[in-house]
């Protein structure tokens, strides 16, 4: 019954990452891609990552180093775009917030 | 071919007048109705204040297609869920313009939401 | 005189763990956006997977996509033509959500004179589209 985020957005910018986490179960998948890269920087990501595990939290490497975002491999793991596309079809459900 | 239903849910995060998601999503709503398909509608941030009742949107040139709503009950759309945190911060009262109209707490709102195979957000 | 030979090789692509699946996408951000050109990205990998696309359906300010007249500075991402070129190559279904298009003012039948300002590569379809979309579909995506 897992389910997979996509984040689209800045949490800086809108809550639509703090509703993704208010519905997240321990379950599911994150994956940060466009301007939602810039979440694994924010207070917010603490949040994430005290409720799903580290394995299950991904960010987009191309869309991260577009922005200039560090990744750090204690946070966040990268995902490249194909992978991404493999993942939806692994988890059974995905829901974008955008 | 038939294929096992896909339960749809329907995510609404906008508040209902200055942009077109309301609206948008109530259309996706009713067309999955009309095709008999088994949808649910959720009700998150400012999503939440598209149901409080006593909007007058005809003040500002807005049709009120709030009243939409009501044609939900006629395509037999009965799951709707408001989240009860979203409420809350928005200082609202449970006065919602239309019934069937099933307040949740943050748990139960995702334990719910996850049931569904489709997800759409607005 | 060049001989050319061809040489059809039927590769089987066994990939463990991971079926052919059918896949559709809604589509509701404009061709100037990068969140477009993810989206293409996104859609070119499912086909690179030999996955099936049954359909994109584009509503909201996604049927701007299907605008014949778009023009983008020539040294930007041509959202518009890549979508144009996947659905010539892949013969994907581009559905554009008629109503979204008209208050856009896109139209097939511009003063019932049956002058059209859509792309080919797109057709005007009911909202009734992305029900049937995701009843074929075996993943609808929005993005």
């Amino acid at each position: 019954m897992s389910m997979l985020h996509l984040v689209r957005t800045s949490a800086f910018q809108t809550t639509d990452f703090e509703q993704c986490l208010n519905v997240i179960q321990a379950s599911d998948t994150i994956v940060l891609l466009d301007d939602g890269c810039y979440n694994v920087n924010h207070d917010l990501w603490q949040i994430a990552l005290s409720k799903i595990t580290l394995s299950a939290l991904y960010i987009i490497e191309a869309h991260a180093l577009a922005r200039a975002i560090t990744i750090d491999k204690q946070n966040i793991n990268t995902l490249s775009l194909d992978a991404l596309m493999t993942l939806i079809c692994e988890t059974e459900k995905s829901v974008t917030w955008q | 071919m038939s294929v096992t239903e896909k339960s749809v849910a329907i995510l609404n995060a906008s508040a209902p007048l200055s942009n077109a998601n309301a609206k948008d999503s109530l259309d996706v709503a009713l067309i999955f109705g009309s095709y008999e398909q088994t949808i649910s509608l959720y009700f998150q941030a400012d999503g939440v204040y598209q149901l409080i009742a006593e909007q007058q949107p005809e003040l500002i040139q807005q049709k009120d297609f709030l009243k939409t709503f009501a044609a939900l009950e006629f395509y037999d759309i009965e799951n709707i869920y408001v989240c009860h945190h979203s409420l809350n911060q928005r200082g609202l009262a449970e006065k919602f313009s239309i019934e069937n109209v099933q307040v949740l707490n943050q748990d139960d709102f995702a334990i719910s939401l996850h049931q569904h195979q489709t997800i759409l957000r607005f | 005189m060049i001989t050319e030979v061809f040489f059809i090789i039927s590769i089987v692509l066994v990939n463990v763990g991971h079926l052919v699946k059918n896949i559709a996408f809604v589509i509701t951000t404009p061709p100037n956006s990068n969140l477009t050109a993810t989206a293409i990205n996104i859609v070119t990998s499912a086909l690179a997977m030999n996955m099936s696309v049954v359909g994109v359906f584009f509503y909201q300010d996604g049927v701007l996509n299907g605008s014949q007249h778009v023009a983008l500075p020539n040294d930007e991402y041509q959202a518009h033509q890549q979508w144009q070129l996947l659905h010539h190559k892949y013969n994907i279904p581009l559905h554009l959500c008629a109503t979204a298009a008209e208050k856009r003012g896109l139209s097939d039948d511009i003063n019932d004179k049956q002058t059209t300002n859509v792309h080919e590569a797109f057709i005007l379809s009911g909202l009734g589209e992305l029900v049937e979309l995701n009843v074929k579909a075996d993943r609808l995506v929005q993005l």
